[in-house]
């Protein structure tokens, strides 16, 4: 399964990961490598466990009544899971995207300047710097730099989905979780997060769920195809595309899934 | 009197749903009412049993209105089934009119009764509470049951022949419930009228079930305006010449020589005595019951301790503001030594709201999106963090409408404090947290029951509109500063 990552600088392992959801077994026995500034997509039809999965990432399932983990996600050569391992500063590191654009009901300053914020600048100079930061690098900055006091609220929805992603950079992540970031977006907004996608790679690694196979053909460097709670085949993006090696997958990308 | 209280909250509650329910159902063709009816209702289903609860809380425990307007036989009501324009003696007044006489064993008997009187509250509250979680379950299932350690299986005729069993004997008593207070012919029309809707109801159309339910949602709203109406306008129309800067500013003056059982002066240490009392509730009540609202919604694990924690507080909600008062005299003035004291009056009107603000601070902070916290989350936010910049500002306007309400209670309740906190008269300002105080609703009173003069009912129609003023003055700008909050926050 680890096919084609020689060479590559690895972000996370996972080791026999398995999750479950009261007596719903919704992750099994899951091993993979993400590599390092590459985007990786995780495809697979709905509740095979790709969000569950990728939301392991930065313990966002410990919000979840009910959740328990077991096995081992390495991070750093630290399994995340460890007692020691300080959840506020993983989630510093590993930011996330969300499915439907979440901005605070705030200014689109606030919002930007809240994760900074958090985690000790006050400085109001170089808040303004990360801000405006923030915001050129999700290609938002045109957009909005007329109304940051204005509220996020009014945005429209793609706009929305950027200054999330500007919200998740202004804290310096080092990778980026990005969770069906597009599926509540039309098409113009979809290219538009789809390009910072591969701009963000130069500087981050990209986890991104989709639903999408275009999508994920089209942006990410390495695939994985889940389904029931196991990750069937993972990758090179090319190599699952055009050459399979499962049957299940094949049958997944050629849409006769049955 | 329980009227306000449940409108409030189930207008907040049925505003919550979120609007993208109504739109779907909009969207298959639904009509407005059908919409109401089928999808907005039963999301908000919560909020408004948690209103009717309160509501039913208010109602039983009444006392001073019953005290003045339906308490005044002393003697044991004639008829088992009371007829309603006959005075009754209900327990809350019992104990408000005799606590001031009484002593030894009597004491003891009235505080007997005040146990009474909170068991009552009690087993009617966990009632509601019971028809509450049937609710909820109904629309939010349950993913799995845990089986029952003992099954005892009871065939499907047995529990239909049960059902049908208890079924008859409430409408039996529900119906003579009814006749006793409307008369049998009014309940048999009733009934009839109930037949004719079950029957017709298949024939009537969406658009006319929709008209029919307007017409009586409108008129629901007519009579509550036109009651408010009603009762602004009386106390407004007797009070009015009474008022003025003097009355305002001045000290009562009683002294039996000069003017034998009547009174004259103004109210203004009662004024005094009552913003003291309400501003040390609020000190009192405000950040602890916020705090609890918060930790219930946010940091409490779902499952038996909360279940006992909401329980208690909707019980010490529904407890009547007179065994506030029974425990106040028994705890505070005598065990802790507080004695009859402004200090008594604040603590014990804290702890009279406290339940309201943790109630709505609760709804209102369960409110707020999922997707915020995770936002916040995802950030490394801390979970303090996440609620004090992202959860608590948006919620905001509800835990406002909590201390609204409150505060409103506060200011006119009369019962906890009548032998706490007051006196009939005071000789100066408040001067200290030990002494007792003057309060515009205990004024009141005092001056209704215990003067007969004609300045007395003068006076006293003057500290209604009074406080009147003073309450609308405290809606008026807590409901300012809501609109406020929900300017600046949207969502």
């Amino acid at each position: 399964m680890y096919n084609n990552l020689a060479g590559m600088q690895i972000v996370f392992e996972t080791k026999n990961l398995n999750l479950h959801y009261d007596d719903n077994h919704a992750l099994i026995d899951i091993f993979m490598k993400v590599p390092k500034n590459r985007v990786t997509a995780l495809i697979g039809p709905s509740g095979c466990g790709k969000s569950t999965l990728i939301r392991t990432f930065n313990r966002m399932n410990d919000v979840i009544e009910g959740c328990i983990t077991t096995g081992k996600v390495i991070y750093k050569g630290k399994n995340i899971f460890d007692p020691d391992v300080d959840v506020m500063d993983l989630r510093k590191k590993v930011g996330m995207i969300f499915q439907k654009p979440n901005p605070f009901p705030m200014s689109v300053y606030d919002n930007i300047a809240y994760g900074p914020k958090l985690h000790g600048i006050k400085n109001r100079k170089s808040l303004d710097e990360i801000v405006e930061q923030s915001i050129k690098q999700a290609a938002l900055w045109e957009e909005v730099k007329d109304r940051l006091k204005n509220s996020a609220i009014g945005l429209s929805g793609g706009q929305q989905q950027r200054l999330c992603i500007a919200r998740a950079l202004s804290i310096k992540p080092e990778v980026i979780l990005m969770d069906e970031p597009t599926s509540a977006l039309d098409p113009i907004a979809t290219a538009k997060i789809e390009d910072l996608c591969y701009e963000l790679k130069k500087q981050f690694t990209v986890i991104i769920v989709t639903h999408n196979m275009q999508q994920a053909a089209r942006i990410s460097d390495y695939t994985g195809f889940m389904y029931l709670g196991k990750m069937i085949e993972f990758g090179r993006t090319t190599q699952i595309f055009k050459s399979p090696k499962k049957e299940l997958t094949e049958r997944y990308i050629t849409g006769r899934f049955g | 009197m329980a009227l306000p209280t449940i409108v409030s909250v189930s207008e907040d509650a049925i505003t919550a749903v979120p609007h993208e329910f109504r739109e779907a159902s909009y969207a298959m063709g639904a009509t407005k009412w059908q919409t109401i009816k089928k999808v907005v209702l039963p999301s908000a289903i919560s909020g408004i049993t948690a209103a009717v609860i309160l509501g039913i809380g208010r109602a039983i425990g009444e006392t001073m209105v019953v005290m003045m307007v339906a308490g005044s036989s002393p003697g044991m009501p004639s008829l088992i089934p009371p007829e309603i324009f006959e005075p009754i003696m209900p327990i809350t007044a019992t104990i408000g009119i005799e606590m001031g006489e009484a002593a030894g064993y009597h004491t003891n008997a009235l505080f007997a009764l005040g146990v009474i009187l909170f068991v009552m509250v009690l087993i009617i509250n966990s009632t509601a509470n019971f028809i509450l979680a049937k609710i909820s379950e109904k629309f939010h299932p349950k993913k799995k049951k845990k089986e029952p350690r003992l099954k005892i299986e009871i065939s499907n005729r047995t529990k239909d022949r049960i059902k049908f069993t208890v079924y008859g004997i409430s409408l039996l008593i529900i119906f003579y419930i009814i006749s006793v207070w409307v008369g049998l012919l009014t309940t048999i029309l009733l009934i009839l009228i109930g037949i004719g809707y079950r029957f017709l109801s298949k024939k009537i159309t969406a658009k006319k079930s929709q008209w029919i339910a307007y017409s009586i949602i409108v008129i629901s709203a007519f009579i509550v305006l036109i009651m408010l109406g009603i009762i602004l306008y009386y106390i407004i129309a007797n009070g009015i010449q009474f008022v003025d800067w003097e009355f305002l500013t001045t000290y009562p003056e009683t002294e039996p020589e000069k003017f034998g059982m009547d009174t004259r002066g103004g109210i203004y240490p009662a004024i005094l005595g009552t913003f003291y009392l309400v501003v040390g509730a609020i000190i009192v009540a405000v950040p602890i019951g916020i705090c609890a609202g918060i930790y219930l919604s946010e940091y409490a694990k779902e499952g038996k301790i909360t279940k006992i924690i909401r329980t208690g507080i909707d019980t010490l909600n529904a407890t009547p503001s007179i065994v506030f008062g029974l425990f106040a005299l028994s705890f505070l003035v005598l065990f802790l030594k507080f004695g009859i004291s402004l200090l008594t009056g604040q603590l014990i009107l804290g702890f009279l709201i406290l339940p309201t603000v943790i109630r709505t601070t609760e709804e209102a902070v369960k409110s707020i999106p999922q997707e915020f916290r995770e936002g916040s989350l995802a950030l490394g936010a801390t979970k303090w963090q996440t609620i004090r910049k992202v959860v608590v500002p948006p919620a905001m306007p509800g835990i406002l409408t909590g201390t609204i309400l409150s505060i409103g209670r506060a200011a006119g309740e009369t019962a906890p404090i009548l032998f706490t906190a007051v006196t009939a008269l005071a000789l100066g300002a408040p001067g200290s947290l030990n002494e007792p105080v003057m309060a515009l609703p205990t004024q009141l009173y005092f001056l209704r029951n215990e003067f007969h003069g004609q300045e007395a009912l003068n006076t006293a129609y003057g500290t209604a509109l009074v406080l009147l003023i003073l309450v609308m003055a405290f809606y008026l700008f807590a409901i300012i500063l809501r609109n406020h909050y929900r300017k600046k926050i949207k969502w």
